[in-house]
């Protein structure tokens, strides 16, 4: 066969590949958008995305973000100047909470960024071994790390530790792994007996060719759509770390801190506490949200 | 004329999906007279399924929809009936057992419970009254007995998970049998058991029809089967019965090019080989072939099979075909 | 003709809590070069079990299978990567037999790739080559196993046992969830490729239609034994164990030709034991409408009734048989 044929030939088959991804996307978009929630999710996240990206052009008062006290504006209930009210010192609440989302972002990412990997491959190498010594080391270990209770041991690790924002992330993302590994232990535990992972073996392939290219396509929907509701839940966390002071310090605004220096003056100043408070509801929600339609989107597909 | 349990008239149905809507049932039609045993065969996608779902009521909402047609049992039009309506229907007067014993019975309830359930609805659906526990557990002795069960008293506090598939099977006959239905509809029974032991089921199953006087839906895609146990025979393709004849004369003579080639593709225990089988495939329903749905498929076809749809041609004594060339096709034969 | 394999007193025994499965219990086989031995039986009987062993997806629990004189009783993990090559299967489900997060391409390509069979600039080539020994068109490299319908996974299932070019097939119910027009065209296409490449092939189904017009000879098989076994028109011609003649009684079938040809109805009768409780003796004793009083007692031995036909049976080894 001659080369040149070979290579219009090759490029053919490639289009086709481009144009047979682009029809399993609109595909994936349908079953996506079939519940409207799941909009409602998306959209939330790409705001409070943007915004947190954004937060230094969109906020109304960009400098209220750091050390800035103005007492003749402070407690102020919500306004046109001030659309969320002022805290104790006077910063507008409103461009504090945008900034703080920049927090519980960071947190959320990093944290599942950091405690996913390990955990996946834990839980795959654990499956595929799955009734030996490997398969026992693994998963104990990832029982004895799910023993503690996650703020306890949160809460341990940055006492010990000076409070700030980098040791409250190890504290979380070493609690964080081990549900990774326990969710993808159990899809590739049951693969093990699937005919096209026997077909693989019989043939020869390697282990880890088995592994990563036979089983783990086979976890990824269920890992995304727990990276996205888990992203939720470990910005609470990260609030909740914040608001028993093991978090950002002040003066960075954290929704978790906002929160608790605004408990002190309900309920007459109630906008210092509910608007954090709801902005945590809200994002939390959107990844929610968002997670069930991944879910959708993805799971029909699988095994 | 109206002996007829059940009519299905000009049947149409179909599902939206995100491609389109894919028209499954075109046009479909039969009749099951009181007390008969008829058979509907065809392959997977046929529509023998979505036939099914649709005299029970039971098609995926929103997705399935009957679009035309009508299905007539007894006095009632099914097709226009409420979804309460259509649950007095269902268990009272159509029964059904399904393929999967396994999946048909609840895993966390003991076969007891689940019959004593079944009875005390029932009873209180055709008489109004309620009946205690004890009746109702007599009752439930009673149909396990009739199906053959060893030692039914002990069955009734079991479990579906101490069964095999055979005893599963044949609870399920039971619970089918408890209301004395006009029409029962068998989908499949014995496609997951042995062959030894779907004959005993079979044989079982014959037996409680033939005595109660039910009539019989029986969808089946093993042609051995009908032959062996049905009065009249459908057969299906691309959602339409293309050829019905009593068992016999099917079996003796098919005339639609379909059935032929179903036939002679069944591997023969007389050994001689396996005939090529059908060319090509069951046709996609987003875009169904014009005419005659099997045209693509056909080594007769016509100009006129690809533009119309063939009506019902009277070939015999309760012989149709649904095609233009069953008179050439009989001369071949 | 050579034997390619042979399967000496395989025994294969699974513990389980309800106790200890004997999914195969003794088995004797042997497969000439290029010829189809067709394994038929029903649930329990351990047909599969059989070829999972033969595949390695299983180890011996005793006995020896020798392929070409060598012992392959080990799994796969322990056998040599040559005969990775040499020995493949089809399996049954086609749903579940190809990875769904995959593409045509990939899965077809993994054979190639583990044993190097083509350089990596020409597997693509050689894909096309399989889908079109296994008449699907090239079209299909970048198409979803869930797009494909049933007959197509299994036509995908047969291209990746061929792609190592194997000498010898285990096909695991192969057309059993296949409708009629499909198992037709995969019988076909598996007969043509034997006749081509000269394969042997391991046949193994309950459907005793599809098996008379494929095997050679076919082996029955009940609760882990052997019962007969029997050059292909002799086994329907003249069945001798009355489980054979049971089996062949119950099969539904199209013609009169078929009626005429099984023996009289044999009536069957009782439940299919579990493995885990065998009767004793002749484990078919219990629902045996011919049973005698040894039968319960002793394990029958396998016996040469006509030449080339064996059975399994009291009724033709015990002295004080009447046949």
């Amino acid at each position: 066969m001659l080369s040149s044929s070979n290579t219009a030939e090759t490029a053919a088959i490639k289009e086709n590949l481009w144009q047979v991804r682009k029809d399993n996307l609109r595909r994936s978009w349908y079953k996506f958008t079939g519940n409207r929630l799941s909009i409602v999710g998306l959209i939330i996240v790409i705001t409070v995305i943007l915004l947190a990206l954004f937060a230094p052009w969109v906020t109304p008062y960009p400098e209220h973000r750091g050390a800035f006290v103005d007492f003749n504006n402070a407690m102020q209930a919500p306004s046109t100047e001030n659309l969320l009210g002022t805290d104790a010192v006077g910063r507008d609440i409103l461009t504090r909470i945008i900034f703080g989302f920049r927090f519980s972002l960071i947190m959320g990412f990093v944290v599942i960024g950091l405690a996913a990997p390990p955990g996946i491959i834990a839980g795959l190498v654990a499956g595929y071994f799955r009734d030996t010594w490997i398969d026992t080391l693994i998963m104990r270990i990832t029982d004895i790390f799910l023993a503690v209770p996650p703020l306890i041991l949160a809460m341990a690790i940055t006492a010990v530790l000076p409070p700030n924002v980098f040791y409250a992330m190890l504290a979380v993302t070493l609690m964080w792994w081990p549900w990774y590994a326990r969710l993808v232990y159990g899809i590739s535990s049951s693969l093990q007996n699937e005919f096209f992972v026997q077909a693989a073996q019989i043939t020869g392939a390697s282990r880890a060719y088995i592994i990563f290219k036979e089983i783990l396509p086979n976890c990824i929907s269920a890992i995304f759509t727990k990276m996205t509701l888990d992203l939720g839940i470990v910005i609470i966390i990260a609030s909740s770390l914040s608001f028993v002071g093991l978090g950002a310090q002040p003066p960075t605004p954290d929704l978790g801190t906002m929160v608790a220096d605004g408990a002190k003056y309900m309920p007459d100043q109630w906008w210092m506490t509910v608007c954090p408070a709801l902005a945590i509801v809200i994002i939390v929600l959107g990844f929610n949200l968002l997670g069930d339609g991944l879910r959708d989107m993805l799971a029909v597909e699988e095994v | 004329m109206n002996n007829n349990i059940l009519e299905i008239r000009n049947l149409c149905v179909s599902y939206k999906t995100y491609e389109g809507r894919l028209h499954v049932v075109d046009d479909m039609n039969l009749e099951i007279r009181q007390g008969e045993k008829v058979g509907l065969v065809g392959e997977t996608g046929c529509g023998k399924t979505t036939t099914m779902r649709s005299i029970l009521g039971i098609l995926p909402k929103p997705a399935g929809s009957i679009d035309n047609g009508n299905i007539i049992f007894g006095d009632k039009d099914l097709t226009m009936l409420s979804a309460k309506e259509m649950q007095c229907v269902r268990g009272r007067d159509i029964t059904a057992i399904f393929q999967n014993p396994t999946a048909a019975l609840n895993p966390v309830f003991t076969i007891g419970q689940q019959l004593k359930d079944v009875i005390k609805v029932q009873v209180y659906r055709k008489t109004g009254n309620r009946i205690s526990n004890k009746a109702a557990k007599e009752r439930a002795v009673q149909v396990l007995k009739e199906a053959a069960l060893p030692d039914p008293e002990r069955l009734l506090s079991n479990y579906p998970v101490q069964l095999s598939g055979g005893m599963k099977q044949r609870v399920c006959i039971a619970l089918a049998m408890v209301s004395n239905a006009e029409l029962l509809i068998a989908d499949e029974p014995g496609t997951a058991l042995d062959v030894t032991i779907q004959d005993q089921i079979l044989r079982l199953l014959m037996k409680s029809v033939i005595k109660r006087n039910t009539a019989t839906l029986y969808i089946e895609h093993s042609l051995g089967v009908i032959r062996e146990w049905m009065d009249r025979v459908y057969v299906m393709y691309a959602g339409r019965t293309v050829e019905v004849a009593s068992t016999t004369d099917l079996f003796k003579n098919p005339l639609h090019p379909y059935t032929r080639g179903l036939l002679a593709a069944v591997p023969k225990l007389t050994g001689g080989g396996i005939a090529l089988g059908i060319p090509g495939r069951v046709p996609e329903y987003l875009n169904p072939p014009s005419g005659c749905r099997f045209h693509p498929r056909c080594e007769y076809k016509m100009d006129i099979c690809i533009k119309e749809k063939p009506p019902y041609f009277e070939v015999g004594k309760e012989h149709k075909v649904a095609c233009y060339r069953s008179a050439d096709i009989e001369r071949d034969s | 003709m050579k034997e390619i394999l042979k399967i000496d007193n395989l025994k294969k025994y699974f513990q389980t809590a309800q106790g200890t499965v004997k999914a195969v219990d003794g088995v004797n086989l042997s497969l000439a070069e290029g010829e189809t031995l067709g394994l038929v039986g029903e649930s329990g009987s351990g047909k599969s079990t059989v070829a999972y062993n033969v595949v390695g997806i299983y180890g011996a629990t005793s006995g020896k299978i020798l392929y070409r004189g060598k012992d392959i009783s080990m799994g796969t993990v322990k056998r040599p990567k040559s005969l990775k090559k040499d020995i493949q299967i089809v399996f049954q489900d086609p749903g579940t037999s190809l990875n769904p997060r995959q593409y045509i391409h990939q899965i077809l390509a993994m054979p190639l790739r583990v044993h190097r069979i083509v350089p990596e600039n020409k597997i693509t080539e050689k894909v096309k080559e399989l889908l079109d020994l296994v008449q699907l068109p090239a079209s299909f490299i970048y198409k979803h196993p869930l797009e494909l319908g049933e007959g197509e996974k299994q036509s995908i299932g047969i291209a990746r046992a061929l792609a190592v070019n194997p000498s010898l097939i285990v096909l695991d119910e192969p057309t059993s969830a296949l409708d009629v027009s499909m198992q037709a065209k995969v019988i076909n296409l598996l007969l043509d490729l034997q006749k081509n490449f000269g394969f042997s092939y391991l046949f193994i189904t309950h459907d005793l239609g599809v098996m008379r017009n494929v095997a050679n000879r076919i082996a029955i098989m009940y609760l882990g034994k052997i019962c007969e076994i029997a050059p292909a028109s002799d086994f329907f011609h003249n069945p001798l164990h009355p489980y054979t003649r049971m089996l062949i009684s119950s099969v539904p079938v199209v013609s009169e030709e078929e009626e005429k040809l099984r023996p009289v109805k044999v009536a069957s009768r009782g439940e299919i034991p579990s493995p885990v409780n065998v009767p004793s003796g002749c484990g078919f004793h219990p629902r045996c409408p011919d049973v005698m009083e040894i039968c319960s007692v002793e394990i029958p031995k396998m016996h040469e009734a006509i030449p080339g036909h064996y059975v399994f049976c009291h009724k033709f080894t015990s002295p004080n048989t009447q046949i």
